[in-house]
Protein backbone atom coordinates (compact mmCIF):
# COMPACT_ATOMS: atom_id res chain seq x y z
CA UNK A 1 0.00 0.00 0.00
CA UNK A 2 2.89 2.25 0.44
CA UNK A 3 4.72 1.72 -2.33
CA UNK A 4 1.30 2.37 -4.29
CA UNK A 5 1.06 5.88 -2.85
CA UNK A 6 4.44 6.45 -3.53
CA UNK A 7 4.02 5.68 -7.43
CA UNK A 8 0.67 7.85 -7.16
CA UNK A 9 2.67 11.10 -5.61
CA UNK A 10 5.54 10.78 -7.98
CA UNK A 11 2.87 10.83 -11.00
CA UNK A 12 1.60 13.92 -9.73
CA UNK A 13 4.44 15.37 -8.99
CA UNK A 14 5.32 14.79 -12.95
CA UNK A 15 2.36 15.90 -14.40
CA UNK A 16 2.58 19.04 -12.12
CA UNK A 17 6.26 19.72 -13.38
CA UNK A 18 4.83 19.42 -17.02
CA UNK A 19 2.02 21.78 -16.62
CA UNK A 20 4.24 24.40 -14.82
CA UNK A 21 6.50 23.96 -17.35
CA UNK A 22 4.35 24.05 -20.63
CA UNK A 23 2.92 27.33 -18.84
CA UNK A 24 6.27 29.11 -18.89
CA UNK A 25 7.09 28.08 -22.32
CA UNK A 26 4.28 29.78 -23.72
CA UNK A 27 5.63 32.99 -22.09
CA UNK A 28 8.86 32.90 -23.60
CA UNK A 29 9.95 35.46 -25.64
CA UNK A 30 11.92 35.72 -28.60
CA UNK A 31 14.78 37.28 -29.94
CA UNK A 32 15.10 38.56 -33.83
CA UNK A 33 18.39 40.13 -34.55
CA UNK A 34 18.77 41.64 -38.38
CA UNK A 35 21.81 42.54 -39.80
CA UNK A 36 21.16 44.58 -43.25
CA UNK A 37 24.13 43.91 -45.49
CA UNK A 38 24.60 46.24 -48.88
CA UNK A 39 26.55 44.15 -51.30
CA UNK A 40 27.73 45.06 -54.34
CA UNK A 41 30.69 45.35 -57.46
CA UNK A 42 31.25 48.41 -57.19
CA UNK A 43 34.91 48.65 -55.34
CA UNK A 44 36.07 46.02 -52.74
CA UNK A 45 35.19 47.59 -49.37
CA UNK A 46 34.46 45.10 -46.35
CA UNK A 47 33.39 46.83 -43.31
CA UNK A 48 35.12 45.26 -39.84
CA UNK A 49 31.65 44.74 -38.51
CA UNK A 50 30.72 42.37 -41.90
CA UNK A 51 34.30 40.29 -41.62
CA UNK A 52 32.43 37.90 -39.53
CA UNK A 53 29.81 37.07 -42.18
CA UNK A 54 31.98 37.64 -45.08
CA UNK A 55 33.88 34.80 -44.73
CA UNK A 56 30.94 33.02 -45.23
CA UNK A 57 29.34 35.33 -47.98
CA UNK A 58 32.14 35.36 -50.35
CA UNK A 59 31.68 31.85 -51.08
CA UNK A 60 28.35 32.40 -51.79
CA UNK A 61 27.97 35.56 -53.45
CA UNK A 62 30.45 36.83 -56.07
CA UNK A 63 30.36 40.63 -54.55
CA UNK A 64 33.19 42.17 -53.84
CA UNK A 65 32.32 45.02 -51.63
CA UNK A 66 30.25 44.46 -47.84
CA UNK A 67 28.77 47.11 -45.98
CA UNK A 68 26.55 46.78 -42.44
CA UNK A 69 24.10 49.22 -42.80
CA UNK A 70 21.74 48.22 -40.11
CA UNK A 71 21.80 46.18 -37.12
CA UNK A 72 18.91 45.59 -35.47
CA UNK A 73 17.37 43.50 -32.31
CA UNK A 74 13.96 43.04 -31.57
CA UNK A 75 12.31 41.22 -28.64
CA UNK A 76 9.01 40.27 -28.68
CA UNK A 77 6.39 37.93 -27.88
CA UNK A 78 5.37 34.97 -29.85
CA UNK A 79 2.60 36.50 -32.35
CA UNK A 80 3.80 40.04 -31.94
CA UNK A 81 5.06 41.49 -35.19
CA UNK A 82 8.43 42.90 -35.65
CA UNK A 83 8.60 45.80 -38.31
CA UNK A 84 12.15 46.72 -39.23
CA UNK A 85 12.07 49.42 -42.44
CA UNK A 86 15.03 48.79 -44.21
CA UNK A 87 17.44 51.32 -46.32
CA UNK A 88 15.37 51.39 -49.14
CA UNK A 89 12.67 51.93 -46.96
CA UNK A 90 10.94 48.72 -47.98
CA UNK A 91 9.72 47.51 -44.29
CA UNK A 92 10.29 43.59 -43.57
CA UNK A 93 7.78 42.44 -41.30
CA UNK A 94 8.98 39.20 -39.00
CA UNK A 95 6.22 37.65 -36.78
CA UNK A 96 7.56 34.27 -34.89
CA UNK A 97 4.64 32.11 -34.37
CA UNK A 98 5.51 29.13 -31.99
CA UNK A 99 7.61 27.01 -31.22
CA UNK A 100 7.24 23.27 -32.76
CA UNK A 101 7.88 19.68 -30.90
CA UNK A 102 11.11 19.80 -33.01
CA UNK A 103 12.32 22.71 -31.66
CA UNK A 104 12.12 24.47 -34.42
CA UNK A 105 10.43 28.46 -34.55
CA UNK A 106 7.81 29.02 -37.02
CA UNK A 107 8.07 32.54 -38.49
CA UNK A 108 6.37 34.80 -40.95
CA UNK A 109 8.01 37.09 -43.27
CA UNK A 110 7.08 39.49 -45.27
CA UNK A 111 8.54 42.98 -47.39
CA UNK A 112 5.55 44.68 -48.67
CA UNK A 113 5.25 43.78 -52.34
CA UNK A 114 8.61 41.52 -53.04
CA UNK A 115 7.65 38.50 -50.31
CA UNK A 116 5.17 36.82 -47.92
CA UNK A 117 6.19 33.72 -46.81
CA UNK A 118 6.71 31.93 -43.68
CA UNK A 119 9.66 29.34 -42.98
CA UNK A 120 10.73 27.20 -39.73
CA UNK A 121 14.13 27.63 -38.21
CA UNK A 122 16.39 26.02 -35.83
CA UNK A 123 16.39 27.49 -32.26
CA UNK A 124 19.54 30.18 -32.61
CA UNK A 125 19.57 29.50 -36.34
CA UNK A 126 19.98 31.61 -38.84
CA UNK A 127 18.42 32.66 -42.36
CA UNK A 128 19.48 34.97 -44.84
CA UNK A 129 17.31 37.26 -47.23
CA UNK A 130 19.20 38.83 -50.21
CA UNK A 131 17.87 40.20 -53.35
CA UNK A 132 16.05 43.31 -52.99
CA UNK A 133 17.55 46.25 -55.24
CA UNK A 134 19.65 49.21 -53.23
CA UNK A 135 21.58 51.77 -54.90
CA UNK A 136 23.92 49.95 -56.98
CA UNK A 137 24.04 46.71 -55.36
CA UNK A 138 21.60 44.45 -53.26
CA UNK A 139 20.74 44.43 -49.68
CA UNK A 140 21.28 40.68 -48.01
CA UNK A 141 19.45 40.66 -44.75
CA UNK A 142 21.03 38.35 -41.84
CA UNK A 143 18.16 37.37 -40.03
CA UNK A 144 18.51 34.87 -36.60
CA UNK A 145 15.63 34.26 -34.89
CA UNK A 146 16.46 32.45 -30.55
CA UNK A 147 13.98 31.70 -28.00
CA UNK A 148 15.15 34.02 -24.64
CA UNK B 1 155.30 -42.45 -71.80
CA UNK B 2 154.57 -39.63 -73.32
CA UNK B 3 152.58 -41.53 -75.95
CA UNK B 4 150.81 -43.74 -73.46
CA UNK B 5 150.56 -40.05 -71.05
CA UNK B 6 148.77 -38.55 -73.96
CA UNK B 7 146.59 -41.41 -74.35
CA UNK B 8 145.53 -41.88 -70.78
CA UNK B 9 145.26 -38.05 -71.23
CA UNK B 10 143.08 -38.61 -73.99
CA UNK B 11 140.92 -41.18 -72.81
CA UNK B 12 140.70 -39.39 -69.22
CA UNK B 13 139.52 -36.70 -71.11
CA UNK B 14 137.27 -38.09 -72.75
CA UNK B 15 135.65 -39.98 -69.66
CA UNK B 16 135.46 -37.00 -67.92
CA UNK B 17 133.52 -35.03 -71.24
CA UNK B 18 131.08 -38.75 -71.32
CA UNK B 19 130.48 -38.10 -67.36
CA UNK B 20 129.84 -34.16 -68.28
CA UNK B 21 127.58 -34.78 -70.81
CA UNK B 22 125.71 -37.40 -69.18
CA UNK B 23 125.09 -35.43 -65.80
CA UNK B 24 123.98 -32.75 -68.21
CA UNK B 25 121.83 -34.93 -69.63
CA UNK B 26 120.33 -35.89 -66.61
CA UNK B 27 119.71 -32.46 -65.25
CA UNK B 28 117.98 -31.63 -68.57
CA UNK B 29 115.79 -34.32 -68.62
CA UNK B 30 115.26 -33.55 -64.51
CA UNK B 31 114.54 -30.25 -65.89
CA UNK B 32 112.08 -30.85 -68.38
CA UNK B 33 110.28 -33.81 -66.27
CA UNK B 34 109.48 -30.88 -63.53
CA UNK B 35 108.35 -28.12 -66.25
CA UNK B 36 105.90 -31.18 -67.85
CA UNK B 37 104.39 -31.72 -64.13
CA UNK B 38 103.93 -28.02 -63.73
CA UNK B 39 102.23 -27.47 -67.06
CA UNK B 40 100.34 -30.75 -66.55
CA UNK B 41 99.50 -29.22 -63.13
CA UNK B 42 99.01 -25.58 -64.60
CA UNK B 43 96.86 -27.15 -67.32
CA UNK B 44 94.67 -29.00 -64.76
CA UNK B 45 94.19 -26.30 -62.95
CA UNK B 46 92.73 -24.05 -65.55
CA UNK B 47 90.28 -26.65 -66.73
CA UNK B 48 88.83 -26.79 -63.66
CA UNK B 49 88.52 -23.22 -62.88
CA UNK B 50 86.90 -23.15 -66.52
CA UNK B 51 84.08 -25.75 -65.21
CA UNK B 52 83.89 -23.77 -61.96
CA UNK B 53 83.20 -20.21 -63.80
CA UNK B 54 80.57 -22.02 -66.30
CA UNK B 55 78.84 -24.11 -63.28
CA UNK B 56 78.76 -20.45 -61.40
CA UNK B 57 77.49 -18.10 -64.47
CA UNK B 58 75.92 -20.81 -66.58
CA UNK B 59 74.87 -18.34 -69.12
CA UNK B 60 74.05 -21.06 -71.52
CA UNK B 61 70.96 -22.28 -69.03
CA UNK B 62 69.88 -18.67 -68.62
CA UNK B 63 69.68 -18.06 -72.05
CA UNK B 64 68.19 -21.17 -73.17
CA UNK B 65 64.98 -20.39 -70.33
CA UNK B 66 64.65 -17.04 -71.62
CA UNK B 67 64.26 -18.38 -75.29
CA UNK B 68 61.72 -20.86 -73.80
CA UNK B 69 59.57 -18.09 -72.26
CA UNK B 70 59.23 -15.74 -75.31
CA UNK B 71 58.63 -18.94 -77.04
CA UNK B 72 55.72 -19.71 -74.60
CA UNK B 73 54.65 -16.18 -74.74
CA UNK B 74 54.73 -16.17 -78.47
CA UNK B 75 52.43 -19.60 -78.02
CA UNK B 76 50.04 -17.81 -75.72
CA UNK B 77 49.78 -14.24 -78.55
CA UNK B 78 48.79 -17.14 -81.00
CA UNK B 79 46.45 -18.62 -79.43
CA UNK B 80 44.77 -15.20 -77.67
CA UNK B 81 44.89 -13.77 -81.71
CA UNK B 82 43.48 -17.09 -82.95
CA UNK B 83 40.57 -17.09 -80.34
CA UNK B 84 39.72 -13.91 -81.05
CA UNK B 85 39.84 -13.95 -84.69
CA UNK B 86 37.44 -17.25 -84.43
CA UNK B 87 35.21 -15.45 -81.64
CA UNK B 88 35.14 -11.86 -83.28
CA UNK B 89 31.36 -11.74 -83.00
CA UNK B 90 31.52 -12.82 -78.92
CA UNK B 91 34.57 -10.78 -78.49
CA UNK B 92 33.09 -7.17 -80.02
CA UNK B 93 29.81 -8.31 -77.71
CA UNK B 94 31.99 -7.97 -74.75
CA UNK B 95 33.86 -4.46 -75.63
CA UNK B 96 29.95 -3.01 -76.45
CA UNK B 97 28.86 -4.39 -73.29
CA UNK B 98 31.66 -2.47 -71.59
CA UNK B 99 31.01 0.28 -73.48
CA UNK B 100 27.11 1.07 -72.60
CA UNK B 101 28.34 -0.15 -68.96
CA UNK B 102 30.72 3.19 -68.50
CA UNK B 103 28.19 5.33 -70.54
CA UNK B 104 25.66 4.51 -68.21
CA UNK B 105 27.80 4.80 -64.54
CA UNK B 106 28.41 8.17 -66.72
CA UNK B 107 24.98 8.91 -66.79
CA UNK B 108 24.07 7.87 -63.09
CA UNK B 109 26.77 10.29 -62.19
CA UNK B 110 25.34 13.11 -64.48
CA UNK B 111 21.49 12.10 -63.09
CA UNK B 112 23.07 12.68 -59.31
CA UNK B 113 24.98 15.51 -59.66
CA UNK B 114 21.66 17.59 -60.97
CA UNK B 115 20.72 17.55 -57.70
CA UNK B 116 23.11 19.90 -56.62
CA UNK B 117 22.68 21.88 -59.92
CA UNK B 118 22.65 25.90 -59.30
CA UNK B 119 20.85 28.24 -61.54
CA UNK B 120 23.37 30.78 -63.58
CA UNK B 121 21.97 33.52 -61.60
CA UNK B 122 21.98 32.46 -58.22
CA UNK B 123 24.12 32.33 -55.46
CA UNK B 124 27.32 29.88 -56.00
CA UNK B 125 27.97 26.76 -54.19
CA UNK B 126 23.88 26.72 -53.52
CA UNK B 127 21.04 24.48 -54.49
CA UNK B 128 17.60 25.37 -54.74
CA UNK B 129 15.24 23.73 -52.36
CA UNK B 130 12.30 26.10 -52.95
CA UNK B 131 10.43 28.44 -55.11
CA UNK B 132 7.99 31.59 -53.90
CA UNK B 133 6.09 32.65 -56.12
CA UNK B 134 4.83 36.38 -55.46
CA UNK B 135 2.85 39.51 -57.32
CA UNK B 136 5.54 41.09 -58.38
CA UNK B 137 9.03 38.84 -57.53
CA UNK B 138 9.95 35.55 -57.98
CA UNK B 139 12.32 34.18 -54.83
CA UNK B 140 14.11 30.91 -54.86
CA UNK B 141 15.10 29.04 -51.59
CA UNK B 142 18.41 27.95 -51.84
CA UNK B 143 20.52 25.87 -49.20
CA UNK B 144 24.48 25.81 -49.05
CA UNK B 145 25.96 22.81 -50.42
CA UNK B 146 28.55 20.44 -48.45
CA UNK B 147 27.91 22.08 -45.12
CA UNK B 148 27.07 20.55 -42.24
CA UNK B 149 25.44 23.29 -41.31
CA UNK B 150 24.18 25.08 -44.32
CA UNK B 151 22.21 28.51 -44.02
CA UNK B 152 18.82 28.57 -45.91
CA UNK B 153 19.02 32.29 -47.98
CA UNK B 154 15.88 33.13 -50.04
CA UNK B 155 17.35 35.15 -53.37
CA UNK B 156 14.45 37.31 -54.08
CA UNK B 157 14.34 38.20 -58.01
CA UNK B 158 12.47 41.16 -58.88
CA UNK B 159 10.03 41.04 -61.73
CA UNK B 160 12.00 44.51 -63.16
CA UNK B 161 15.02 43.00 -62.32
CA UNK B 162 16.77 41.39 -65.52
CA UNK B 163 20.44 42.09 -64.15
CA UNK B 164 22.39 38.84 -63.13
CA UNK B 165 24.42 38.60 -60.23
Amino acid sequence: MKHFLTTITAILILITMGLVNSSMASAEQVEIVVKVVHASKNGNEVHDNVKELYSRLSKMFDFTSYKMLLNVKEKGDYSQKQIITLPNNQKLILTPIEKDKDFHIKVEMEIEGVIKTDFRLKDGGTIILGGTKHKDGVLILVIKITEL
Amino acid sequence: MSNCSEKQFRNTHLLHDKELADKSEATLKDIVASEKDFLDNLGEEIRRDTREMEQQISFPNMTANIMNKIEADKSLVAVMLDYFKSNSLAFGGLAACLIIFVLALNLKNEILEQDSVVATDTPINTCIIDSIENKNSTSLVLKEEKKEDPVTIIWVFENTDTEKM
